[in-house]
């Protein structure tokens, strides 16, 4: 599972851990029980002060979609997906959509298209999927 | 007189000379001793080095957690603590039992050392374990997970091989300490020799350990990544 953040984004950094967190968390993709990274090293990957990734787990914690269980980390909550299969599938048809209009916007043809969305996923590596 | 004659097993060694043994006093003129403690300095000064670099624009980063036991067997890290409790114990037992205690401070001096070796080597595996690490696709995860096991390793092996090394020299100035009449003398004297050579034997290790991942490794860890 990758997350992404952009500082120069007018969203805060701490907002959009939270957010793809969430959504994560919400379709089910991270299931109850599951492990996340700690503070520290989140902040080390993606080169974040640790109070800003830790202001983020803090929102989650808060909300209780994940616990603390001190040395051995921070885990998923138990709890059903808040995303159902239409949902999912409602997000998913709207990126695309964003996606193919950028596409549209910029002049690229389907295949090229095609090509670009196959060479992102297969940056992220089979963790990613 | 040369001063070889006058130095009894367990006097100490002139400032500058260079012994073999376990009855180099201080140890810091024991050859094998400090080429160890040597190594093992560079190796932590090695691991430890991180670059910092001035990112900009977007990241990524993967979820998935980067616990320190991944990268080195937990035998390695609770033989390394038993280590450091057994040193403490000695310098312990060393005050406390009755009897001259001749090299007290150089017991209590010796076992902090050994404490220390611990102690830095279990940071250092922290450390390897929270490095940077950007999204990354199969294989340079597979590559990279190779090289945080070697080093773990090679820092494990290292530390536990060097707090045991001082704690021999430990256990033998303890028992020059003794007095050449005590019972305990050539008990203590047997085990620093068994101690001694256990260090050695980690010490090796520790340097087998610092070779490249063979390709069949590097591709067993990614076969292990995509089972995940």
């Amino acid at each position: 599972m990758i997350v992404r953040v952009d500082p120069e984004s007018a969203v805060p950094v701490y907002e959009q851990i939270r957010v793809q967190l969430l959504t994560l968390i919400a379709s089910g993709t991270l299931s109850p029980g599951t492990r996340l990274p700690t503070i520290r090293q989140l902040a080390t990957d993606l080169g974040l002060a640790k109070g800003t990734v830790s202001k983020a787990y803090d929102a989650l914690l808060r909300a209780g979609l994940i616990t603390s269980r001190g040395r051995h980390g921070t885990v998923v909550a138990p709890g059903p997906p808040a995303l159902d299969a239409p949902d999912v599938a409602g997000r998913l048809r709207e990126a695309a959509l964003q996606l193919a209009l950028t596409a549209r916007q910029l002049g690229v043809p389907a295949d090229e298209l095609h090509r670009s969305l196959d060479q992102a996923l297969a940056s992220l590596g089979s963790s990613a999927a | 007189m040369p001063i070889r004659r006058l130095r009894g097993r367990g006097a100490p060694s002139a400032p500058g000379d260079r012994r073999f043994g376990l009855d180099s006093f201080p140890p810091t003129s024991d050859v094998p001793l400090m080429a160890l403690a040597g190594w093992f300095v560079g190796v932590l000064r090695c691991e430890s080095y991180n670059l910092r670099p001035h990112l900009r624009g977007p990241r990524l980063a993967s979820l998935e957690p980067r616990p320190p036991e991944r990268y080195a067997p937990r035998r390695l890290v609770v033989h390394a603590r038993v280590v450091a409790a057994v040193s403490c114990a000695v310098a312990g037992l060393d005050a406390l039992l009755p009897g001259p205690h001749a090299h007290l401070a150089l017991v209590a001096g010796v076992g902090a050392g050994a404490v220390l070796a611990v102690v830095a080597g279990e940071a250092c595996h922290h450390g390897i374990a929270r490095r940077r690490r950007p999204a990354l696709g199969d294989d340079l995860i597979a590559a990279d997970e190779a090289i945080r096991r070697l080093a773990a390793r090679s820092v494990g092996y290292g530390s536990g091989g060097l707090a045991a090394m001082l704690v021999a020299f430990q256990l033998a100035a303890s028992a020059a300490g003794a007095g050449g009449t005590s019972p305990m003398r050539p008990a203590l004297q047997l085990v620093a020799l068994g101690v001694f050579a256990w260090a050695l034997v980690l010490a090796v290790t520790a340097g087998a350990e610092l070779r490249l991942p063979s390709a069949r490794a590097v591709a067993a860890g990614r076969g292990e990544l995509s089972r995940r």
